[in-house]
């Protein structure tokens, strides 16, 4: 019965999340100031419809969790390091990707996730992630003119040596 | 009237099938194929950065090139759905429902194909319909003001219930979910910033590629990975022929016609857009089917519809554009500064005015489009060996590719951010089994309806009655009533007949 | 953005497109002052009038060799404040200056923007345009008068289709009506999502009047499918038969301009080779022949002028935006 009590568990997030979004969205709507302004309808109409539907929904769904008796559902087995690592790698770029640029971690994302999805040939990943963002960003930043970061470290490294990129 | 229009059409080919046009034709639609599989450019933004280099160019060759880069944009845009799951704009977003559930099982190949394929189809036909029927679909488009456009989202919000799922309080909660996302922002109507978090990149609305991308793509990498150690299976190996196979055909032909007819009207409209054409043949096509049970795991259908749909609403945005001067998408937009770029006035006069451009322009989508067939029926073949790269190395690829579409869309941080955190909650409804397409549905149609409602009832001073006694909108309101009972009275009226059998039993 | 030196048109977006570019690509011996590159920054999407002026300051100062490379970026956001705050707060690498406008004073304010332009200095006032009031070509309202008269018998029956909240359109329509004794509050203004769809209203008739750009309108008047009531300029736009909001009988003038602003940490030496430029682009044949295809009117201001203006302007906007409900 491990399964369904997981399956539990999870039909009592989601109602906790819609819950939990249809009070803020109805809290922050209620107290934002009225405008002077004239309109016939104000920006506050849609937003309180959606959090009285978020709400409803979520209440249903809390009620078919705890009181109604529920078809099992199968819950799948997750490997839970694979998806913390991935999801990591892909934070780190939130800190790396404008300081360390498109090149490096890009290619820092590349090797990690590909670590997670089981490949152990990390030297032939890394090239491929070089490969791949040193590409990329010469399409993009050369090519159409677009910005693909180089990195602030990256730039400053470059001005100590005296040079342009 | 016709004849005229013959006459004119011939000549414009004799403008379009010089050498020179031809070149600068190809070198639009090779282009506008590329832009369309790179994540996060669009047709309007490469148009915009090549207005200055046309500057000295002969201005029909230049729009000859432009007009090549639009459609091959549309074309290109399938791809990245089928394939890497990864919609590169917002109209191929429902390609990317059953176009890649077809890619994950090893039909990746015909969903490219027919994709191609409706898209010559529908371009085809809907540049006949631009040649020929331009001002009069322009007059009907005239017709839809805010009170008409409301009901027709209200249409496109039926669609909701073609990828609800199988159990409705989830599917709700996802399209809530989707509505909420798409509060976020300014609100036109007033100034007022509604749940930006007193964060300003987010005062613009948070942009559905960026959602979409991150509850497909980087949802499922996340998916996969969790399930990666449990599961053995050979997905995404090419199964038998890469062609099209007579049966393909059968399902696809009326798909594409179909798709046509909704999306060139529909992109006449001044604000009718690219997205609602696909969502209503994706409807559509799930409710003629005889097998609705395939949605949404792979069915052919539902790839040839919403592409052909796609297709023709970019010709369809040309109709007005041509014939008014107004612009209907951002690419139109660029177009018309371009126009202006070379002192010429679109509107009313052009025909009159600049014969020459006008017919050679129209002319060269002909051209184009034969030309992106003959460019993406064999690259198909060429695409679909991206699907045979080892996993690891595919996936980490498709974060990379999603990762970058989601920065170069509007150079900031922020939206790599938000990719992440939709992407997380993507992953969460993967494992609770919650459908993500009306999500996608609410995102897209929740800000347009509410700003299309308060218009509305802003000229009526607050007179809801405009719904109804606006007869085009009062009939869009009456089919969206009709799609959503219907199936429901009958579902209600098998059960009841069923649990009488059952308790005559 | 922070970003290595890299010319604009060094490489070419396709093969093809190559010896087309090579002329441009060509780096011609810079004099001594002249800026050896150019980065500026139109705050809002491709296409857009920020945008325009943008790539046409970008393609007039290369060809004509004024300056080094110029490179264009778009940051769209929050009335052109999301540009403002990128702008201020990153650290350029390369001489770098921002297009702004009239929205740009409105959305500072309306967005209650952290960043400010205070922290930009100005460099000149390049273009103006002038707003134009139009009815369907069928509408009962035929002059200006009518339609004072119309808004006077009750501002909610007379519904405005307009671009943006707090733009120039939305405060035009407002002082017209607290110029000829309305409460600016009460009038019926409908926001659409740009002049694309305010043409679209107007013809269709969903919208009383239509207020944007003349050169939205400009094909309709021509061809008869819109009759122009005014325009918002102090003067007639050059070649139009439409009278102005003072010579229909309104106390107005009111006008959308551009302008460009420098990065406030931008060198003086620097600062003053972009004064030069943009003081010999607006000399240049190819600008007078931009500014008429596009019906801007030439309204330069040099850099001391424009800060005085821009200070001006900026009390204004505040005050009319407290007129509309805004504030």
């Amino acid at each position: 019965m491990l399964k369904s009590a997981n399956f539990r568990i999870g039909e009592t997030i989601l109602g906790l999340a819609s819950l939990g979004l249809g009070l803020f969205i109805g809290v922050e709507t209620w107290s934002t100031p009225p405008i002077a302004a004239q309109t016939v309808i104000g920006p506050g109409l849609f937003p309180a419809l959606i959090a009285t539907g978020l709400v409803l929904v979520g209440l249903q769904l809390l009620y078919e969790a705890f009181l109604h008796r529920l078809q099992v559902e199968e819950f799948p087995e997750l490997d839970w390091k694979a998806v913390i690592l991935v999801a990591a790698a892909f934070a780190s770029q939130l800190v790396l990707l404008e300081r360390l640029g498109w090149v490096v971690s890009g290619t820092f994302l590349f090797v990690v996730s590909a670590m997670a999805f089981g490949s152990r040939t990390h030297l032939r990943n890394l090239m491929i992630g070089l490969l791949l963002t040193a590409l990329t960003y010469l399409v993009f930043d050369y090519g159409l003119d677009l910005d693909l970061p180089t990195g602030s470290y990256v730039e400053d490294l470059v001005d100590l040596a005296g040079g342009t990129v | 009237m016709n004849m005229d229009t013959l006459a004119a059409l011939f000549h414009g080919f004799a403008v379009a099938a010089t050498p020179y046009n031809l070149f600068w034709s190809l070198v639009g639609v090779t282009l506008g194929t590329a832009i369309g599989v790179l994540p996060g450019i669009g047709p309007a933004l490469t148009v915009a950065l090549l207005l200055p280099v046309t500057y000295g160019m002969e201005p029909t060759s230049a729009f000859i090139m432009f007009a090549g880069i639009y459609y091959g944009a549309m074309y290109g845009g399938s791809t990245t759905s089928i394939l890497l799951n990864t919609p590169g704009e917002s109209a191929s977003i429902v390609t990317a429902l059953d176009g890649h559930a077809m890619a994950r099982k090893g039909r990746g190949a015909q969903a490219l194909a027919t994709a191609a394929i409706g898209s010559f189809v529908a371009g085809t036909i809907a540049t006949i319909a631009l040649t020929f029927v331009a001002p009069l679909m322009v007059k009907i488009a005239l017709l839809f003001g805010p009170t008409e456009y409301f009901a027709l989202m209200v249409l496109a919000l039926t669609t909701v219930t073609a990828v609800l799922g199988d159990s409705l309080s989830r599917g709700l909660a996802s399209l809530l979910f989707g509505l909420a996302l798409g509060l976020v922002g300014i609100d036109l109507q007033t100034g007022q910033a509604r749940f930006t978090l007193g964060i300003s990149e987010l005062l613009d609305g948070i942009d559905v590629v960026v959602v979409a991308v991150g509850l497909f793509a980087v949802g499922e990498t996340l998916f996969t990975v969790a399930r990666h150690c449990f599961e053995i299976e050979e997905l995404y190996q090419l199964k038998g022929s890469k062609w099209l196979s007579r049966e393909d055909w059968r399902r696809s032909w009326k798909p594409w016609l179909r798709g046509t007819a909704l999306g060139f009207p529909i992109g006449a409209l001044p604000a009718g857009g690219s997205e609602i054409p696909t969502f209503l043949s994706y409807l559509t096509e799930k409710r003629l089917s005889k097998n609705p049970e395939e949605f949404g795991h792979g069915a052919i259908e539902a790839v040839a519809g919403p592409e052909a749909a796609n297709n023709a609403s970019a010709a369809g945005v040309l109709a007005p554009l041509l014939a008014l001067g107004l612009p209907t998408s951002a690419t139109a937009a660029i177009m018309l500064a371009a126009f202006q770029q070379y002192g010429i006035q679109p509107g009313p006069l052009l025909f009159d005015n600049n014969p020459e451009l006008v017919w050679g322009l129209i002319a060269s989508l002909y051209i184009g489009n034969v030309m992106l067939l003959l460019l993406n029926l064999p690259l198909a073949g060429v695409w679909v060996k991206l699907l045979a790269i080892p996993r690891p190395w595919l996936y980490s690829g498709i974060l990379l590719f999603a990762t970058m579409g989601a920065y170069t869309l509007n150079n900031n941080i922020v939206d790599v951010a938000l990719l992440w955190i939709i992407g997380l909650i993507g992953f969460g409804m993967r494992v609770l089994n919650v459908p993500v397409a009306p999500c996608i549905v609410g995102l897209i149609l929740g800000p347009l309806a509410e700003q299309q409602f308060r218009r509305a009832l802003t000229i009526s001073q607050g007179d809801a009655s405009v719904f109804f006694t606006h007869p085009i909108s009062l009939a869009l309101i009456v089919i969206a009533l009709t799609l959503v009972l219907v199936p429901t009275l009958l579902r209600w009226r098998a059960a009841r007949q069923a649990s009488e059998a059952a308790n005559q039993a | 953005m922070k970003k290595i030196t890299r010319r604009v048109f060094s490489t070419a977006l396709a093969a093809a497109a190559t010896a087309m570019l090579v002329h441009q690509a060509t780096v011609p011996a810079y004099a001594q002052e002249q800026l050896e590159s150019l980065h500026i920054m139109a705050p809002s999407s491709p296409g857009s009038g920020y945008d325009q002026l943008a790539r046409t300051i970008q393609t007039i100062l290369q060809e004509d060799k004024l300056t080094g490379p110029v490179e264009v970026q778009n940051v769209a956001g929050g009335g052109g404040t999301v540009g403002l705050s990128q702008f201020v707060t990153t650290k350029p690498r390369h001489p770098s200056a921002m297009v702004i406008g009239f929205a740009m004073v409105g959305g500072v304010l309306t967005t209650k923007s952290p960043v400010t332009l205070d922290q930009t200095v100005p460099v000149a006032r390049l273009m103006g345009e002038a707003d134009a009031i139009v009815v369907p070509a069928n509408s009962d309202i035929k002059t200006m008068d009518d339609l004072v008269a119309r808004l006077k018998a009750d501002p909610a029956k007379v519904s405005w289709a307009g671009g943006s909240i707090g733009g120039i359109d939305h405060v035009a329509a407002g002082l017209i009506a607290k110029t000829v004794g309305v409460d600016p509050k009460k009038i019926n203004y409908v926001v659409h999502a740009g002049g694309g769809e305010v043409l679209a209203s107007t013809l269709g008739g969903h919208a009383t009047v239509g207020i944007s750009g003349y050169e939205e309108f400009r094909a309709q008047v021509e061809a008869g499918q819109l009759r122009a009531l005014a325009v918002t300029g102090d003067t007639r736009i050059p070649g139009v038969e439409v009278p102005t909001l003072k010579e229909a009988g309104v106390d107005l003038a009111v006008m959308n301009w551009r302008g460009i602003m420098a990065h406030p940490k931008l060198a003086d030496k620097d600062r003053e080779g972009l004064e030069k430029a943009i003081a010999a682009l607006v000399k240049t044949p190819e600008w007078k022949a931009a500014l008429e295809k596009r019906g801007w009117i030439d309204t330069y201001l040099p850099a001391d002028a424009f800060a005085a203006f821009l200070a001006d302007e900026q009390k204004r906007v505040e005050g009319a935006l407290k007129e509309v409900g805004l504030l």
